[in-house]
């Protein structure tokens, strides 16, 4: 889980909300004390990359997340629920 | 309230100017390998444009000349929103670390021409207005010599004069 970071999006599917190029901060710390929910963007790893999506469903502890630009994103739909042990932090700035 | 908002808001972009930045990835469903610069020389051709017919406003018709303005800060807006788009499509999608490396000037290229384009946006600026579209050009050169052709300028069919680059 990250303390706090800084990244630059690259891609299209959390348009509108946040667009390729722009920056977003992140942090772990949000989820010391609440789990994550329904409508919260997360940065979390997937197969050694780290991804930014929206929680659209949850399921005990196990997440579907979500692009917002929905006919354009790559996401749970395609590659499942993902852990609570794969969310790094909530995106909380951009 | 509003002042201590905005202090908080100077404070996190000060975190952002310090912490180091990684990426994250906004994955599309498909990639789908076509890129051209061509549409953001169209938009930079049009933004020019529009910035040519914003600074010849009469104002003999006052009604007239506020609803042309309107129209054409609006299509002005819209071509720098592509622009920017395209920009932010090639640098994040297309150009990969090698092409960094062969290009070392490429990201500051690319830094360059968008504030240029914020510029072009923001004012009636013909300066901004062409260093974007050159900045804009430069990285179309880039482009086609990472496809393996030869970029070559052409005299530019419209009314804003000037060129665009193609391959041969």
């Amino acid at each position: 889980m990250l303390l706090l970071a800084r990244f630059r999006i690259v891609g299209h599917s959390m348009e509108p909300q946040i667009k390729t190029g722009e920056t977003i901060l992140a942090s772990g710390i949000p989820y010391w004390f609440k789990t994550p929910k329904i409508n919260d963007i997360v940065a979390f790893e997937e197969k050694g990359d780290v991804l930014i999506k929206r929680i659209v469903r949850i399921a005990g502890d196990r997440y579907f997340i979500q692009g917002d630009n929905k006919k354009d994103s790559l996401d749970s739909r395609k590659f499942g629920f993902i852990s609570r042990k794969q969310i790094l932090g909530k995106v909380f700035y951009k | 309230m509003s002042g201590q908002k905005s202090s908080n808001d100077m404070r996190i972009k000060s975190l952002l100017d310090i912490l180091p930045s990684k990426i994250a990835y906004a994955h599309c469903d498909i990639p789908c390998g076509i890129y051209d610069p061509h549409q953001a020389q169209l938009a930079a051709h049009t933004v020019i444009r529009m910035t040519q017919l914003l600074s010849e406003i009469k104002r003999d018709n006052e009604t007239k000349a506020e609803h042309d303005i309107a129209r054409m800060t609006h299509v002005k807006e819209q071509h720098s929103d592509i622009i920017e788009e395209e920009l932010n499509t090639l640098r994040d999608d297309y150009f990969k670390e090698e092409h960094f490396k062969q290009y070392p000037n490429l990201n500051d290229l690319f830094v360059k021409t968008l504030k240029s384009v914020g510029k072009a946006r923001q004012n009636i600026d013909m300066v901004a207005a062409q260093e974007a579209l050159a900045g804009i050009q430069e990285v179309a050169e880039v482009f086609f010599k990472t496809k393996g052709v030869e970029p070559v300028r052409v005299k530019s069919v419209y009314p804003t004069g000037g060129e665009i680059v193609l391959y041969k």
